[in-house]
């Protein structure tokens, strides 16, 4: 058991450590074939010399052959130095913490607006099973799994910024306004765009889950001995389709970083998403790498935590 | 156990259920009595199941008329009023359920939650109906493990559903249906999912917690071996309808209706082999679906003794056959008298 449990343990983090190297070569590969070029922002400095670029480029070891680049990038990476960035050669790491806290924050909030909202929906239509509420949330739900994230967006920001003049069009905060509403005020809508667009995923699974469950001979029994609506909804229903959307919010949580991308970029957020699309047009490469591996890693971590998650919190797969 | 003097525990009158098409159950009459144990037999699609759900209050979207009511309870000290279970508010059918009426079903495994213990459950269902609390709970726990011949009812508590055997959680699902000491229990086909042998078990259990608490018992059953082995008294269910209502020990050594000798043939057993019905023989086709039913003797068509008149002319009426002195008997069949043995 032990012995077994060790093996399984070794291969599950192998295969994750390859993952994450094929996904770091993949990146680093395209990166550097895509057009363009990271010298191209010295070009047109004044008093720009063609030695002085290449001075430049040997600075920052664009001289060398691909694969010893990334041998040098992958050493650094070991080595927990994850490089420095090509426009003001602060360290990767240092700037992707700094815009980390606005991304979370974001993905908090869209969070609870998606968890909340598709819960609930997908809970009501399960409920009600084949009447009008289980049509209307699942029309719902299509309608707002088809809608593009930044075309929501855009629409909100005309509705409530340009048209009400409710929600201010973006940004983290107004200049000189420090004060919490303020800064809600600027959440609100970022936010809501995100944690709309992930409502679909929450509420079909849970419509699908909870479904199954009510399906189940234990709710018809539960009810012949006179157990209440309440606890048998809260208490069987509830914690019984619950289960099963650990795994897929592990799953699935990731996926809020690339609707943050859009998000982030419409509203402009100063969070990982907008860091990793203006490293990319200034093609800063270690910052780019930086923010890709750092995603990479947050998938692996948030589906390995959704597995023991599971593991701990159904009583089945402990005993 | 039987006292057909006192007023039946369960009565049901004219008991109709559709589901927005056809009467699925079509005027349904019965009577249970105190501590009887009564077999509801017949096929699938008779409307067994359905008619004992409409009582317990657990259809949803069904259209259910007529009368179920259920007699004061004595047991708990005070005597309260007999109530009528059909239309009752959910919240009255709620508080009754599990405490006067209480039901167990087929697949003990699907029936209980999956991710609670069997202690966990027990209790659920304690302080859904009792006061009780800590010890007291506790103890009342191991009591009902140890009454449904659960062997180390400590151990058990701390188990859930998927470690243990069907029968063993057929003995646990009788546990919590038992629990608040219910006077009538419906037990829907609680024995088919089960080995045999399990079958037997768990048979004498319920039978010996009947004579041991004087709870009445409708078990429902397709099973006519199983029926014989546990029933006072056996209502044949046809189509919807009641078709013969007898003693268990009339009712399997001379049945008056056509279709319970049908039944009684196509299930092998010895009494049935020294009536003289011991060749096994399935009844030809099928049960009239709700729909195709129509106004003669719904068993007509597959009956081996049917003539034009009087079967087909019209429905034959629920009649008494019961001779001075004898109980209840009554059945649904225009030419009893002429095919009786």
């Amino acid at each position: 058991m032990g012995n077994g449990n060790l093996l399984y343990v070794l291969r599950l983090g192998g295969v994750k450590i390859l993952l994450l190297l094929l996904v770091s070569m993949a990146g680093f590969t395209l990166l550097h074939l895509a057009p363009g070029d990271p010298l191209s922002q010295f070009t047109l400095a004044p008093g720009m010399t063609a030695e002085r670029l290449a001075q430049i480029a040997h600075g920052m070891g664009l001289d060398q052959p691909l694969w010893r680049q990334y041998l040098h990038w992958l050493h650094g990476i070991m080595t927990g130095d994850w490089g420095h960035s090509f426009r003001d050669q602060s360290p990767v790491l240092g700037i992707i913490v700094s815009h980390l806290t606005a991304t979370i924050e974001l993905g908090l909030a869209a969070l609870g607006i998606s968890f909340s909202l598709g819960l609930g929906m997908g809970l009501m239509g399960a409920l009600r099973a084949g009447r009008a509420v289980d049509d209307v949330t699942s029309v719902i739900s299509i309608i707002l799994f088809s809608l593009p994230t930044f075309w929501l967006g855009l629409v909100f920001i005309y509705i409530f910024s340009v048209r009400l003049q409710w929600f201010p069009t973006g940004n983290f905060s107004s200049p000189g306004d420090r004060s919490i509403v303020g800064y809600l005020r600027h959440l609100a809508l970022p936010a809501l765009t995100l944690g709309l667009v992930s409502v679909p995923v929450w509420s079909r699974y849970m419509r699908t889950f909870a479904g199954e469950i009510l399906k189940q001979d234990q709710i018809r029994t539960a009810r012949a001995l006179g157990l209440s609506s309440g606890r048998i909804i809260v208490h069987r229903l509830l914690r019984g389709a619950l289960l099963p959307m650990i795994p897929v919010a592990g799953i699935y949580l990731p996926t809020l970083l690339s609707g943050a991308l859009v998000t982030e970029t419409v509203f402009s957020w100063p969070g990982i998403g907008r860091l990793f699309l203006d490293s990319l047009q200034y093609r800063d490469y270690p910052v780019v790498m930086g923010v890709l591996m750092f995603s990479a890693i947050l998938v692996l971590v948030s589906s390995t935590l959704a597995e023991l998650l599971h593991h701990v919190a159904d009583p089945r797969l402990r005993a | 156990m039987t006292d057909r003097n006192a007023a039946p525990l369960l009565s049901v009158r004219n008991l109709t259920v559709s589901f927005g098409g056809p009467d699925i159950v079509d005027d349904l009459s019965f009577d249970i009595g105190q501590g009887e144990i009564v077999a509801l037999v017949g096929e699938s699609g008779s409307g067994k199941s359905v008619g004992s759900l409409a009582v317990m209050g657990l259809l949803e979207n069904a259209t259910i008329q007529g009368s179920a009511c259920l007699s004061g309870g004595v047991g708990s000290g005070e005597q309260e009023a007999s109530t009528e279970l059909i239309g009752l508010p959910a919240r009255r059918l709620r508080a009754l359920r599990g405490r006067r009426i209480s039901m167990i079903f087929q697949d003990p495994l699907s029936s209980l939650d999956p991710l609670q213990t069997i202690g966990g459950q027990i209790r659920e269902v304690l302080k859904a109906h009792t006061r009780l609390t800590g010890v007291a709970l506790h103890s009342r726990s191991i009591a009902l493990l140890e009454q449904v011949g659960i062997v180390d009812p400590e151990g058990c508590l701390a188990l859930l559903p998927q470690r243990l055997s069907g029968g063993m959680r057929q003995r646990v699902m009788i546990a919590l249906a038992i629990a608040a000491e219910p006077d009538l229990l419906f037990a829907d086909e609680p024995t088919t999912a089960l080995d045999v042998t399990v079958q037997a078990q768990v048979l004498r259990l319920l039978k010996g917690l009947r004579d041991q608490t004087g709870m009445a018992m409708v078990f429902i059953t397709h099973n006519l071996a199983v029926a014989s082995a546990i029933a006072d008294r056996v209502i044949v269910l046809y189509a919807g309808q009641v078709v013969e209502d007898a003693p268990a020990d009339v009712f399997f050594r001379r049945p008056a209706m056509p279709y319970s000798r049908a039944l009684l043939s196509a299930a092998p057993r010895l009494e049935a082999v020294l009536a003289g019905y011991g060749h096994l023989e399935a009844p030809r086709g099928q049960v009239p679906s709700p729909g195709q039913r129509g106004t003669a003797c719904r068993f007509a068509a597959r009956c081996d003794d049917v003539r034009d008149t009087p079967c087909l002319a019209s429905m034959p009426p629920l009649v008494s056959i019961a001779a001075n002195g004898e109980a209840h008997h009554t059945v649904r069949c225009a030419r009893w008298e002429e095919l009786a043995p």
